[in-house]
């Protein structure tokens, strides 16, 4: 069953697409990460335009993040505060993305910087996943695991805030739920490349920002993931609403049509995490991410089969 | 009122010269493709009469576009876009349709004036210092025609009793929206000795239509009603996942 997408302008097999979502939905239930990292590469798989693409994604995000989201809410596990001065450099981010994704697509070169900033991002975050929990599951030294965590909660529940950079700058600013104090840059810098990455990559950068926030910022994990998702609601609305003003590169059927299939995977997802180790499940998802990652960097490498691309624009 | 007049005697005048000049009277099929939510392509037939025995040519020009056009070069180990050659304007969708092989009915100076092969269709080049190498226009018809949008048909056009004929033609869903031109040449000793045109627009309608509208002419409105979907959707879901869970 085909339907015509109007921004794309063109038919896609509505079973395919909500398939698709699903399987995102499946990879968010199951390792909490979003899954555009898959979706977006396979859209331009199956010959939606990489501008569409890109931006329908982000259309979509707002809503898996909403529903991710609403989950830390509920549990207030949610650093407000931090979210809102990440958001600073997600806009920032954003804004600057999708000027870049514009020019690069006037010069002819969007697939290759899509293709290179997957792979680069895919193949360092699927190794080091890959090295750790590889290394876990291979020690079965869960008991340490378990032991370093415990102790890097009781840290967390010091009364005084962590010092981190920039704590004795005018820049430095307190996070009272997150426990530390730190110059406003260092989180904005961080939200700067999740929204570069949502502009120019069509992913939240869930990934990307959630180590970032860890061992970077030092934020006490319980928050790590809701602060990231309630900071990609707003990036990726803003996202939206730039891609669409900007490029019309919103197909909002589409982005429906993915939406409504990761509905129906997260749970199958989430019963999915309840049964697997957790180490295992980190493991799993390495292996997956590197090898889109492989994928992507023999594509670069191979002879294409058709040397030449052609891009059309109407003349009105 | 006078104007009208004018007109209305010039028309009275001028209508037995024309219908006796008309050597085909020629229509197409349907003035309009919907495009809906399921529209997967269409076929547009272009029939008529002829006057007298003739051979038959029918081309269907879609609208006016800008191909740019990029070869892969390996650089470093990688295969990048080298710089691009811009074609333009480039009919976005021509299909020939013939009622003999157009070599045997038509002259090359015809073929070269009225486009009747894909090889010989003018395909003007934006940077005029640095024309093309061959080897891209070549690349712009094969990539045009692996999609359906360039045909070339030699036995397209069907007469019957030599004097009625039909063309069908394959519309790709990729076809792009606008207003297409179907033009009907009658050959005799291999050159044009009558012409005619008709046209037929291709355009969104429905929901589809309102979607495409409101994106382009309203992309601030489209952009909220986007947003307010996905957050309806993603709150929705949130609500199922809680239930399962």
């Amino acid at each position: 069953m085909d339907i015509y997408l109007p921004i794309a302008e063109m038919p896609i097999n509505v079973l395919l697409v909500l398939l698709l979502g699903a399987a995102g939905g499946f990879l968010s239930g199951l390792f909490g990460v979003g899954g555009g990292f898959l979706l977006t590469p396979l859209l331009m798989f199956i010959g939606v335009p990489p501008s569409v693409s890109v931006g329908t994604q982000a259309n979509q995000l707002v809503g898996t993040s909403l529903a991710g989201a609403l989950a830390h809410w509920k549990h207030q596990n949610i650093d407000v505060r931090m979210g809102l001065v990440m958001m600073i450099g997600s806009f920032t981010g954003t804004a600057f993305g999708v000027v870049l994704f514009k020019w690069l697509q006037y010069i002819g070169q969007i697939n290759l910087v899509i293709t290179i900033g997957y792979s680069a991002i895919l193949g360092f975050i699927g190794l080091s996943m890959f090295v750790e929990s590889g290394a876990v599951l291979l020690r079965r030294s869960y008991r340490r695991y378990f032991k370093k965590t415990k102790k890097s909660g009781k840290d967390s529940l010091q009364k005084d805030l962590v010092r981190l950079w920039g704590s004795d700058s005018r820049t430095a600013l307190d996070f009272p739920a997150s426990r530390l104090r730190v110059s406003f840059l260092v989180p904005a810098a961080i939200g700067f490349l999740g929204g570069l990455m949502v502009a120019l990559l069509g992913i939240g950068g869930g990934f990307v920002l959630i180590p970032a926030m860890l061992y970077v910022l030092r934020m006490p994990p319980q928050l790590v993931s809701g602060t990231s998702l309630f900071q990609i609601i707003f990036t990726t609305a803003f996202a939206t609403i730039l891609q669409a003003v900007l490029n019309q590169s919103v197909d909002v059927v589409l982005a429906m049509t993915l939406l409504a299939g990761s509905v129906i995977g997260v749970p199958s997802g989430t019963r999915m995490a309840v049964r697997m180790k957790p180490d295992l499940a980190r493991f799993l998802l390495a292996l997956l991410i590197l090898a889109v990652a492989i994928k992507l960097v023999i594509d670069m490498a191979m002879t294409p089969e058709h040397p030449f691309s052609i891009e059309v624009n109407q003349l009105t | 009122m006078k104007r009208f007049l004018t007109v209305l005697i010039a028309g009275l005048f001028l209508m037995p010269f024309t219908a006796r000049a008309e050597k085909v009277v020629a229509d197409v099929s349907s003035n309009f493709v919907a495009v809906t939510v399921g529209f997967h392509g269409t076929k547009m037939l272009i029939f008529g009469a002829l006057k007298v025995p003739a051979d038959v040519m029918v081309i269907v020009e879609g609208p006016a576009s800008r191909a740019i056009l990029r070869r892969k070069v390996k650089t470093k180990g990688i295969w990048v876009n080298s710089d691009p050659v811009i074609f333009s304007p480039v009919p976005g969708y021509y299909a020939i349709a013939a009622s003999k092989p157009i070599e045997a009915i038509a002259g090359s100076e015809s073929i070269g004036r009225y486009g009747l092969r894909l090889s010989r269709l003018s395909l003007p080049f934006e940077d005029k210092e640095m024309p093309p190498e061959f080897s891209h226009r070549e690349a712009l018809l094969n990539l045009r025609k692996s999609q359906g949008l360039f045909q070339e048909k030699p036995s397209g056009v069907i007469i019957t009793g030599e004097s009625l004929f039909r063309a069908d033609f394959d519309l790709p869903a990729t076809m792009p929206i606008g207003t297409y031109v179907a033009r009907i040449y009658l050959l005799k000793d291999k050159r044009v000795i009558a012409e005619q045109t008709s046209s037929f627009t291709v355009a969104p309608v429905g929901i589809q239509a309102s979607i495409y509208h409101l994106a382009y002419d309203r992309p601030f409105t489209y952009a909220f009603m986007a947003l307010g979907l996905s957050l309806l959707l993603g709150g929705a879901g949130a609500f199922v996942f809680r239930r399962s869970s």
